[in-house]
């Protein structure tokens, strides 16, 4: 008997775009830093994700906000219009926790939406410590929960 | 005709198109016409009373259109109309 097996999702982030996330991490710690990422579907695999680009925004509650993130809507818009005009997408976002887990929070779970990608990096006064994935679940009685993704290089 | 733009999240719930065209004289008749056709969108855009939601932002052109006449902002033939999810959280309690 053959047994249903859920995939695992993949969030391929290269190591440029990785590093522009560090340095933006880092460079506003102890302040949440936060962005888009820019990307496509792999052509091969539906439940794999490749980062081709990634925004850095501004933060609405502003560059010293410890606590709250919130991406300003016109770089969002930006964001939108850059991918459409290289035929990408905007698969998902990406924010810094200070000195906390790349878990998400319960404010975080709140405001997610379906079909993006939730990369979290976790950094210290040390520098970046650990970036995780996540995206939206409602697939149970529509009960909102994060599934992890993995992160690939 | 009008240019509808979706985010990813939201062409979960329509044919996956990233742009819809569509008449529309003001946004809310274009977000109506919308809806007609993929009626998932109403609850993900639209309050029971036919607002915006708090959740979304709308931008026709680069205006945010809680700037201008909202729903009722009139939309100029070729009008580009962008609909964006409001993006949040973080390690704070939620206000």
């Amino acid at each position: 008997m053959t047994a249903l097996r859920t995939r695992t999702r993949r969030l391929i982030l290269p190591p440029e775009p990785r590093r522009r996330i560090q340095t933006w991490a880092e460079g506003l710690y102890p302040g949440e830093a936060c962005g888009l990422l820019l990307g496509r579907e792999d052509q091969r695999d539906p439940n794999a994700l490749h980062v081709v680009r990634t925004f850095l925004a501004r933060n609405l509650f502003g560059e010293e906000s410890t606590e709250r993130y919130e991406v300003d809507p016109v770089d969002l818009l930006a964001a939108e219009r850059a991918a459409a005009a290289n035929n990408l997408q905007v698969i998902g976002v990406w924010h810094s926790h200070a000195d906390q887990q790349a878990q998400p929070s319960d404010l975080d779970l709140e405001h997610a939406w379906e079909g993006w990608s939730y990369l979290i990096v976790a950094v210290t006064r040390a520098g970046v410590a650990q970036m995780r994935s996540w995206r939206l679940d409602t697939s149970r009685r529509g009960r909102r929960r994060f599934q992890e993704e993995t992160v690939e290089a | 005709m009008k240019k509808l733009h979706l985010p990813v999240p939201l062409r979960l719930h329509t044919d996956g198109s990233a742009c819809l065209e569509l008449p529309g004289a003001t946004v809310g008749d274009l977000l109506e016409a919308a809806i007609r056709t993929h009626q998932a969108l109403r609850e993900r855009v639209l309050d029971a009373a036919g607002d915006i939601l708090e959740a979304v932002h709308v931008f026709v052109d680069a205006r945010d259109i809680r700037e201008l006449d909202g729903i009722g902002t009139p939309l100029e033939d070729g009008a580009n109309v962008w609909l964006l999810p409001r993006v949040g959280g973080g390690t704070g309690a939620a206000a």
